[in-house]
């Protein structure tokens, strides 16, 4: 009776806005948080069995064993007291997945939707087909001390929150780089726009590998990675946006300023002095970093956290070589970088499926005590004995290949990444772990990441590409500067001008409240 | 005579040397694919083109049979392919047979509305609702049954039947064979190099097939190989960017995606030679000298 | 009476039409009566057809729609041509079809006569081993995936150290750009078709000349016939019929390019002669889940190659061919 009363309380809360629900949060915090105290001590012994379906993406070559068979499966369910019936999905067929599943109507209890701005999703929350999770999030305190109001905000639908995000670090993209090849050469980490130019230019004509060839080029680029990441962080760092700004009161894309013409510039030189591979229009995804695999370039753009995980293949060909980064170039705004969305995916749950108030908070302390240490550790470590062995109190994973097999996609059944960090971890890692950190007030969010402009949904992807098919040939000289702003022009003029409009109306509506 | 003997001779050899080059073009890229997925990853990303490992390594075949899973989605893929070009056959070959025959009333009209189905499909979540309402998903079943015809193959096997001399099935059926029998006793063994040419292309879209799998087939346990192979080589091609993060996959060499297609291909490049003895019966007969 | 009388003369007022209807139906009943076993075998197969391809091709209707997975077909709201207006008003429209339909045709012109040509050559090879051999050889290329064939064909033509380049470098000549040149996309195009899928082409105009009956060779050798002339009058009659079903059949698909092979070739360079249909459909429609929109344009290839197979096969008849019905 009593827990049925604060729902109540909740559900009023909710509906009679963000103010008094603060206030009520602040009120009610204190109650919350010791019933949550006194679920976790007793975690342990599972009282009230909480069984609910979950449907996920996988990216390994195959989903790790939900059976007793997966000895990290069954600690998960023992320490969340849940036992999930879980459906993994290839991760290139699942939003084909996620949309049959929406149209057959028979929808897991939980489930994780990796593009929010999904059309047929928004339909769907539209009719009323997910649970407003908003509200109940202040009731577990894990959840509560999760939860930040900028990520949620990027998730929210006409200012609702209908899922739980799947969070991934906001300062995460940066310059990779042979430090050797610096340290060959005598010079510093890039800290400015400028400096980067002037080691692609080293990187190009000083020899850094030494062995006396003209075999070596400054920067790798891509063509997707071009708007992806080479052009938000050169922009960003000389004052810019991160793909989409406020200039005189309206919501302006990146390049339709000064900021993106410099840097296309900058390209446009490095590219007419060698400094960047030639074929760069054509190659598409992973391939870029190859360059540096071969050891012929000496610098590509992407996530940090690329340093630790990409680049094995080098380090057997050129066992002296070192990969170093920098997150952020200091300009005229200070050290800027451009900010990721962070988050991937949320968890949402059906109305269909999850029936009762009580289901979803069932459902939902699930996903509070994933946030427990213990089972973060065993997220990152899997079971002592099987996966990982401890050394000085450390976990030191003993068997990758089974870690690969049972754990490693278990991780799409928690929401935070890791946030622990042990003695044991390398040192690259723990310098990423620290960036994410330090750089994230330095990160320039990309402002029209909470809205939604039914252009962009209808033909965003189209446009884009106009836009980055433009910059490419200005940057292989094949258009100048008259043919860009002709490009834009027909971005405007095809839905662009619309998108604007629809932004800047969205963004005036958050302001004036 | 003899002018037309050196004419012959100059044929066989530009014939044969062009199909050689043919041969070769198509062969020395499987060759690189080969060698590709027994080099080191090292070697093969200094070295543009490798045809010969100068030091073999079965690391990417490790990786691809490390996971015990991956046998048992192989015997599943045998399953599937194996019962799956059974039932197409046996269903297109029962229609084709009728279908034949000029004197059936309806058959244009029945023809024209098979045509129909080639060129407007209702697409992808159509026809996942009638798997779903027929109670198919989770089940071999919704990989079937679905595709059991293929009405391109329909025609074409149609259209062989209809090459047969009739007099054959007409003199049969005065010794009161019926339709069925006839078919079973004298068509389908005189057609036995169209049995084995669809009976590949039905082999081969099984085995191929994924996305059915993944779309109508929860169980992980049921899925076919390619579901596996098609994941890896996604991932080698750099398809999941943003996951990364978490799970910290690491995305595996080419290597990988080479062997991989090694995997997926011998299989059915093994069935080939025993089906390749229906093609050139009849050529075999007729090669014989007089 | 009177009723009698009106329906006799009802039935006397029956169009022609009408009663050569009822007279089809009748003699088809008793058709089915007489040849119960034959129409018996049929049953399974229209079976199929109705169950998973007509049934679902209702769900076409999204076209005129604007459908959501989550409300269905029944509580999605009816737009009428909205999707087709959007389409064909699309500045695009045009190039996108000018694009389709020249690789389309030059798939026709290249790529479709080769398999019949190679099946000859290789009909025309007496060393069985050597046949063989080729016949084995020629069909491997069907099982490398597309992402592998575009890698391949990336590591031969481009700039950076690409064999191709390197060879005209070596002799001289300047590099070209191959990769993000619009005078080169639809030859790449073509020639990873040929390459990949000729050889598998083939298959199935060697069952045909397997079928062939060998007495007819040895009556023409009789009659003094070159090779030439059994080539021509007895090879090739074999496989005619078989060429114009497929000719017919391709037609049923004509401007569907392949998806994935195009997408992975595509790039700012090309773009302006590489986007297709079917690229369009995927950026536009499939990525963000618009399903009415890319059922409308799937629909539009749909009539385009209604019309073809339609012609073709009047056509074939015309000339006193079968035909597909």
């Amino acid at each position: 009776m009593k827990k049925r009363k604060k729902l109540y309380n909740w559900r009023k809360a909710g509906a009679a806005g963000i103010a008094t629900a603060i206030v009520i949060a602040s009120l009610s915090a204190c109650g919350g948080n010791s019933d949550k105290k006194g679920q976790a001590s007793n975690s342990s012994q599972p009282e009230q069995n909480v069984k609910f379906s979950i449907m996920v993406p996988f990216f390994a070559a195959q989903p790790p064993a939900t059976d007793s068979s997966n000895p990290a499966f069954k600690a998960l369910e023992d320490l969340t007291g849940a036992q999930l019936d879980v459906t993994f999905v290839p991760g290139s067929a699942y939003d084909d997945k996620v949309n049959v599943t929406l149209a057959s109507g028979n929808l897991p209890q939980a489930l994780v939707v990796t593009n929010t701005k999904n059309s047929a999703v928004i339909n769907a929350i539209h009719s009323g087909a997910f649970w407003e999770v908003g509200p109940y999030i202040k009731d577990y305190a894990n959840l509560q001390k999760y939860w930040k109001d900028p990520i949620a905000n990027n998730i929210s639908v006409d200012g609702k929150i209908y899922g739980i995000y799947r969070e991934r670090p906001v300062a995460r993209k940066g310059f990779l780089f042979r430090q050797d090849w610096l340290d060959n050469l005598g010079l510093q980490q890039p800290k400015t726009v400028d400096d980067i130019y002037n080691i692609a230019k080293a990187f190009t004509l000083n020899d850094p590998d030494k062995n006396g060839k003209d075999d070596t080029f400054g920067m790798a680029l891509s063509s997707d990675g071009l708007a992806n990441d080479t052009m938000i962080d050169l922009v960003t760092a000389l004052g810019g946006f991160n793909k989409f700004g406020i200039k005189d009161g309206k919501v302006t894309p990146y390049f339709m300023t000064s900021e993106y013409t410099e840097a296309l510039k900058l390209l446009k030189k490095m590219y007419d002095e060698n400094l960047i591979n030639k074929d760069f229009g054509a190659i598409k995804g992973t391939k870029v970093r190859d360059f540096i695999n071969q050891g012929k370039a000496g610098m590509v753009t992407g996530s940090i956290d690329d340093a630790n995980s990409q680049f094995t293949s080098l380090y057997k060909l050129i066992p002296d070589a070192k990969i170093d980064f920098v997150a952020g170039l200091e300009g005229p705004n200070g050290v800027r970088l451009p900010a990721n969305s962070g988050y991937y995916g949320q968890f949402m749950f059906p109305k269909s499926s999850v029936k009762t108030e009580a289901d979803l908070k069932n459902i939902l302390s699930y996903f509070d005590k994933v946030l427990n240490p213990d089972v973060e550790k065993l997220f990152d470590f899997g079971v002592e004995g099987v996966h990982h062995k401890v050394e000085n109190g450390n976990p030191v994973i003993s068997n990758q290949e089974l870690y690969g097999n049972q754990v490693a996609d278990l991780g799409q059944l928690r929401i935070a990444p890791s946030d622990l960090t042990w003695p044991t971890e390398n040192d690259v890692m723990k310098k990423v772990k620290q960036m994410y950190k330090d750089r994230a007030p330095n990160a320039v969010p990309n402002i029209t990441e909470p809205f939604l402009s039914p252009t962009q949904a209808e033909r965003g992807t189209d446009l884009d590409t106009f836009i980055n098919d433009a910059s490419i040939k200005f940057i292989m000289g094949a258009i100048d500067e008259a043919g860009f702003t002709k490009a834009t022009d027909e971005w405007r003029k095809q839905g662009g001008d619309k998108m604007i409009d629809e932004y800047t109306q969205e963004y005036n509506n958050v302001q004036s409240k | 005579m003899q002018q037309r003997s050196i004419g012959s001779k100059v044929f066989d050899v530009t014939n044969h040397t062009l199909l050689l080059i043919v041969g070769l073009v198509t062969v020395l890229p499987f060759i690189y694919v080969i060698s590709g997925s027994l080099v080191s990853s090292q070697e093969l990303l200094t070295k543009k083109i490798v045809l010969f490992p100068t030091r073999i390594s079965w690391d990417a075949y490790q990786y691809i049979f490390a996971t015990p899973i991956i046998y048992r989605s192989l015997l599943n893929s045998m399953f599937i392919t194996v019962v799956g070009t059974v039932i197409n056959l046996v269903l297109t070959t029962l229609m084709a047979y009728p279908l034949a025959k000029k004197t059936l009333r309806g058959r244009s009209k029945l023809m024209m509305l098979i045509v129909f189905t080639m060129l407007f499909n209702g697409g992808m979540i159509p026809t996942y609702l009638v798997v779903k309402s027929m109670g198919l998903l989770d089940t071999y079943w919704s990989l079937w049954l679905p595709s059991a015809i293929s009405a391109f193959n329909l025609i074409l096997l149609r259209n062989f039947f209809q090459q047969l001399p009739e007099s054959l099935e007409e003199s049969a059926k005065i010794d009161g064979c019926n339709d069925l029998r006839i078919l079973y006793k004298i068509v389908v063994p005189l057609s036995l190099p169209a049995m084995a040419t669809f009976a590949l292309f039905y082999a081969v879209y099984y085995w191929n097939s994924y996305f059915t799998a993944v779309l109508y087939i929860n169980k992980s346990s049921l899925w076919p190989i390619q579901v596996w192979l098609q994941q890896i080589v996604l991932l080698s091609a750099g398809g999941f960017s943003d996951a990364n993060a978490l799970s910290e996959v690491v995305v595996p060499p080419d290597s990988i995606k080479y062997a991989v297609i090694v995997v997926a291909a011998v299989p059915v490049l093994l069935l080939y030679p025993f089906l390749q003895k229906h093609f050139t019966k009849g050529v075999l007969l007729g090669s014989v000298k007089g | 009476m009177d009723r009698i009388a009106a329906r006799a003369g009802e039935g006397r007022r029956l169009p022609k039409l009408e009663s050569k209807k009822r007279s089809y139906f009748m003699q088809l009943v008793s058709d089915i009566k007489r040849e119960q076993l034959l129409y018996l075998m049929l049953l399974p197969g229209v079976l199929f057809f109705v169950l998973f391809k007509y049934l679902p091709m209702l769900g076409v209707v999204i076209a005129f729609q604007e459908y959501q997975p989550f409300a269905g077909i029944l509580h999605s709201h009816w737009v009428g041509f909205k999707h087709f207006h959007r389409f064909f008003t699309d500045p695009a429209f045009w190039q996108l079809f000018k694009n389709t339909l020249l690789l389309a045709v030059y798939n026709l012109l290249f790529f479709f006569p080769l398999p019949i040509i190679l099946s000859l050559l290789l009909n025309e090879v007496r060393k069985q081993l050597f046949k063989r051999f080729v016949q084995t050889v020629i069909y491997i290329p069907h099982f490398i995936s597309w992402v592998v064939v575009a890698g391949l064909t990336y590591t031969m033509l481009t700039t950076e150290g690409g064999i191709v380049n390197e060879a005209l470098a070596s002799l001289g000549a300047d590099k070209i750009n191959f990769l993000l040149s619009t005078d080169w996309f639809r030859t790449i195009i073509t020639s990873q078709a040929i390459w990949k899928e000729t050889g598998w082409g083939t298959i199935i105009f060697l069952a045909a000349l397997a079928g062939v009956d060998q007495q007819l060779y040895e009556a023409a050798r009789m009659d003094g016939a070159g090779r030439w002339h059994q080539l021509w009058h007895v090879t090739f009659p074999a496989i005619r019929t078989t060429i114009i079903l497929l000719l017919i059949l391709r037609l049923g698909s004509f401007l569907d390019t392949g998806f994935e092979q195009i997408f992975l070739m595509l790039n700012s360079g090309n773009r302006d002669v590489g986007d297709v249909f079917d690229t369009y459909v995927y950026t536009t429609g499939l990525k963000n889940a618009q399903f009415s929109y890319s059922t409308a344009v799937g629909v539009f290839k749909s009539v385009v190659s209604l019309i073809l197979v339609i012609s073709a096969n009047a056509l074939a008849k015309k000339v006193g061919e079968e035909g597909v019905y």
